[in-house]
């Protein structure tokens, strides 16, 4: 057995499949428990409800409000933020989450009879993390038999960042300032509306925003020296589509139309009081200064988006499935910059006071992406399945810039009068694939909870990269070969075990999965009713050993979950992780041409502890602690214990509080950790 | 040569075709179907003794069945999944004589769940997505008896996928992550949990195979210059979807750990290492090559990605 899971997996971990194993087999024997395996994550949410209230799992069971059958949950309460130290930009880059009032979750469920006239037969409204959360959700679902479905989510996300970095015109004055930082926050919709949707034709509408908005942080780079400019960026996605489906007891077709509109806006200008830039260095004797920026930007673009998909069972043992998507995305830019100060360009060999640029750019995308999978059951015990995949665009883009330089003199040489210099460049660009990809799978069942699978998948790419000074084409072929196999035993045990290699004649870039084995294994195992175990491991090698390159890459995962939950008043979780990631590599210092090797190392482990444990009346204690920590290349830990305390007030009524702490490391590295508690309060309504 | 390949790999299934068109008429359902002497009974006699299931299915999707209003299934809600009930209610509730899902095949169970599931846009290409070649049964996740929603799931969504996908668990636990655990967003924002003729089961946005352009809008472009392995691999060449110590979450911790792994060829006409590096990366000042090359995605003004 060892050396068979040695085959396939690093010594390590072997030790590791032998002991799931062990939990495995006997666990075919053993028990008759068909309870489900609840999840422990202590941030997971409802997850924790599953382990330790399997009562409350249908959160407010169903009364009767009039003609309709209702349940709803609210969680109302305050958090409260204690900063203990370190940085609280840090601490808003990852965590983010504030101090207020706020409404951890919401949600109701509306039934009414059946075909009773109202206008829903079913709604689901749920509204959670509001009151400057760092991202709201809010999900609405209704339906009408047989007249219409109806799906909204609304989405604002908070992405946050002001990370320290090395680039900081300030660092040596101790000012630790991020010169790449946002603060935006990104809305997104998405609206689908089926009419008639039990009819054999029947139409749909969908349409879709995402839009970014908030300030930024950037930089303007001049010989090497760079400086900091605020910036407003604001763009959205809108997408229209729409459709008609023909369905019958054999064939499913929909034809779709569709449309992207985007848009680009950004005005940037500089910031007063960061002129100097972050190098001190002195260019051809003279300082780079910059006294003022102002740039405007703005791209328009449009995807007209066309889309067949067919599903279709001509024959019992024929299953067809295919979809083919046509697009032609174009983009237009208006951009114009202008700047002021003292700088040098090395292209001219002058020295100049201002600049004005002006740029028009255009690019284009026509593609097709399509796939066409067939399955055969050729014997009710094995099928075949092949999959064909086309995907072709090409990309065309040229850019054409007008600059102004101002007040040139020459850097060397003897002085002359300042003069204006005009410089008109052009840039092109193509980009292109052509991809065709063909698998073929054959799905034996060996036995009624026994599924082999084996095939072999053929990738060929054609790929070019044209601009002016290069062109770049690869052709090559990629041959996989896989195999897999799923064992589940009557719902209380169940393995999974999936292999591939892979053998690629050339690859476009130089990290590209190319020569590579990779290989997963899962098994869930449940031997009494209130015990249950699942682990994984994982394994990825990649490397390209052609001459000069030497690339070599390899990603390890393995883990282990053990939950034991005697009855709904005690629960104990334990999940542990592992994670081994690293690349080796040759390459060539610029600077002395001499050949080095680079090598990247990640080790990770993260462990969870979850105890739930019902105390009197109904009351609960919650504690967990979490913590992760990585050596190798950027050693960190990152630690998150935590406390929840509940009791029942009566009338569907429950008082909660909480505590949850967050402590981050990077090791040996200033101001990159931070340490805050977290203080919740709120009551829960269950109706 | 592409083609003679693809037609390689293609020959076996097309010789297979023609053999198997001959016996397909032979080939019994896998689905329950009628078998020959039995006959409807009736969600009320199924009641009688399975008294809490009825109620169970009330809060699904599947209480339509009920109603009939599709499948002639009016008051046979049961039978419409398990078939006719005559046998096995005479026989005393023998379940040799009914379609029984746990001592079924999982095909012969996804079999009877496609009969109305089957044909939807949801389901497309389930048969060749990694969940469909493992014959995962449609029961690992929704129940129709015990359904805790109206999708008839047992668990969340959330909490659904992560039952299996427990590395994706540990990994959204990671410092920098997609806010899926906290709740601001769900696994089916990215992936098809159903379908999907794409390795990871991804959504496709805009005529592309990446789920990320259904969010992140402003890299899609197509840009006037283009950084190749975001077109070329995918948005995974680069970043870790599902969790980072990167602030970016990328496959490396730092910057110029990823980009100097295809930046620092020492073969010229290498390809994809065009142009390599020229500054001194010893220096901290160049270490974080995103300070300058801002437009990394993408860039419509600069061919080097400054602006």
């Amino acid at each position: 057995m060892y050396g068979l899971l040695s085959a396939f997996f690093p010594t390590r971990i072997a030790p590791v499949a032998i002991v799931l194993l062990g939990f495995f087999l006997p666990s075919v024997v053993w028990g008759n428990g068909l309870s489900q395996r609840g999840e422990t994550d202590p941030q997971a949410g409802d997850e924790q409800q599953q382990v330790s209230q399997p009562a409350q799992a249908t959160p407010a069971g169903e009364r009767v409000w009039g003609p309709f059958t209702v349940s709803t949950q609210i969680e109302a309460g305050f958090r409260w933020r204690d900063h203990a130290g370190g940085s609280r930009e840090m601490y808003r880059s990852q965590v983010n989450l504030g101090r207020g009032p706020k409404l951890f979750s919401s949600s109701l469920n509306l039934a009414s009879p059946p075909e009773s006239g109202y206008p829903w037969d079913r709604l689901r409204f749920t509204f959670d993390n509001w009151g400057g959360e760092p991202y709201n959700v809010g999900r609405l679902s209704l339906t009408k038999n047989r007249v219409y479905e109806f799906d909204f989510n609304y989405q604002n996300i908070q992405y946050f960042n002001f990370i320290p970095t090395f680039s900081n015109p300030l660092l040596d004055q101790g000012v630790f300032l991020s010169q790449h930082s946002f603060d935006i926050s990104r809305r997104l919709i998405h609206a689908n509306l089926e009419l008639w949707p039990n009819a054999t034709v029947h139409p749909y509408l969908a349409y879709s925003r995402s839009r970014g908005e908030g300030p930024v942080r950037t930089t303007f780079d001049a010989e090497g020296d760079e400086f900091v400019l605020g910036a407003n960026v604001r763009d959205s996605m809108d997408e229209y589509r729409g459709g008609i489906r023909f369905r019958t007891s054999r064939l499913n077709f929909t034809l779709e139309q569709g449309a992207r509109i985007f848009k680009d806006d950004q005005s940037v200008s500089f910031l007063s009081g960061f002129g100097e830039g972050n190098s001190r260095l002195l260019v051809f004797g003279r300082p780079v200064v910059l006294t003022g920026l102002a740039r405007n930007y703005h791209a328009r673009g449009t995807t007209p988006v066309t889309r067949a998909l067919l599903q279709a069972t001509p024959v019992s043992s024929l299953s067809v499935d295919a979809q083919l998507t046509y697009t032609n995305a174009d983009l237009d830019l208006d951009h114009d910059q202008t700047y002021a100060g003292s700088f040098v360009s090395f292209g001219l060999l002058r020295a100049f006071t201002g600049r004005l640029d002006g740029t028009l750019a255009k690019s284009q995308r026509p593609g097709i992406l399509g796939d066409v999978g067939l399955d055969f059951e050729l014997h009710p015990r094995f099928r075949l399945n092949n999959l064909f995949q086309v995907h072709r665009y090409h990309i065309s883009g040229n850019a054409r810039v007008n600059e102004l330089f101002q007040n040139t003199t020459p850097l060397t040489g003897p002085p002359l009068p300042p003069q204006d210099l005009r410089v008109t460049e052009g840039f092109d660009q193509l980009l292109s694939l052509n991809l065709h990809r063909n698998q073929v799978m054959g799905i034996l069942e060996l036995h009624r909870d026994v599924t082999a699978r084996g095939g072999y998948r053929y990738t060929f790419r054609e790929t070019r990269l044209e601009t002016e000074e290069h062109r770049d084409r690869i052709d090559s072929s990629q041959h996989a070969f896989l195999a897999g196999l799923a064992w589940r035993l009557s719902q209380r045990a169940e393995l999974n075990l999936d292999l591939e290699v892979a053998r690629t004649d050339d690859v476009f870039f130089r990290t590209a999965l190319s020569d590579y084995e990779r290989a997963r294994f899962r098994v869930r195992v449940q031997p009494f009713r209130e015990f249950w175990l699942s682990g994984h491991i994982s394994e990825q090698e990649n490397r390209d050993e052609k001459v000069g390159l030497d690339f070599a890459s390899h990603q390890r995962g393995y883990g282990v979950n053990v939950t034991y939950q005697p009855s709904p008043r005690f629960a104990v979780a334990l999940d542990y992780n592992a994670g081994d990631v690293g690349s080796d590599l040759i390459f060539r210092l610029p600077q002395t041409l001499t050949t080095d090797r680079s090598a990247y190392v990640e080790d990770s482990h993260y462990g969870n502890l979850y105890l739930d444990v019902g105390l009197i009346r109904g009351s609960r204690v919650t504690l967990g602690y979490g913590v992760l920590g990585t050596t190798g290349t950027f050693p960190l830990n990152y630690h998150q214990p935590l406390a929840r305390f509940s009791i029942p007030l009566g009338g569907g009524i429950s008082w909660t509080a909480g505590w949850q702490y967050y402590g981050y490391n990077e090791k040996g590295r200033a101001l990159q950790d931070y340490r805050d508690h977290l203080f919740s309060m709120s009551l829960v309504l269950t109706y | 040569m592409r083609w003679l390949g693809v037609l390689r790999s293609s020959a076996f299934w097309i010789l297979l075709v023609a053999a198997t068109v001959s016996v397909w008429s032979k080939q019994e359902p896998s689905a329950p179907g009628q078998p020959e002497g039995r006959t409807y009974v009736g969600t009320e006699a199924c009641a009688a003794c399975h008294e809490d299931l009825p109620v169970g299915l009330q809060r699904s999707v599947h209480a339509l069945l009920e109603k009939g209003t599709r499948w002639n299934s009016e008051g046979q809600a049961c039978e419409a999944c398990h078939g006719p009930g005559s046998e096995h209610v005479e026989g005393g509730g023998d379940p040799e004589k009914i379609f029984s899902f746990p001592r079924a095949t999982r095909e012969a169970q996804n079999e009877a769940c496609s009969k109305c599931h089957g044909l939807t846009q949801a389901q497309l290409g389930r048969r060749s997505s990694l969940h469909g070649l493992s014959e995962l049964p449609c029961t690992n996740c929704h129940s129709v008896h015990a359904a805790k929603s109206f999708s008839s799931l047992k668990q969340s969504p959330t909490a659904t996928c992560l039952k299996c996908h427990d590395q994706a668990k540990a990994d959204f636990r990671r410092p920098f992550h997609h806010k899926v655990l906290e709740g601001g967003m769900t696994c089916a924002d990215c992936h098809q949990p159903h379908g999907g003729q794409d390795p990871r089961q991804h959504l496709r946005a805009g005529g592309t195979t990446n789920a990320c352009f259904r969010c992140h809008t402003d890299k899609q472009g197509p840009f006037a210059f283009e950084h190749a392995p975001l077109r070329l691999g995918d948005c995974t060449s680069c970043h870790v979807p599902h969790g980072s110590i990167n602030p970016k979450m990328l496959v490396r911790a730092r910057v110029q750990s990823l980009c100097l792994e295809c930046h620092s060829a020492s073969t010229p006409g290498i390809p994809g290492a065009q142009p390599p590096a020229f500054h001194d990366i010893r220096s901290p000042r160049f270490q974080n090559c995103t300070t300058c090359h801002v437009k990394i995605h993408g860039s419509n003004v600069s061919p080097i990605f400054f602006q």
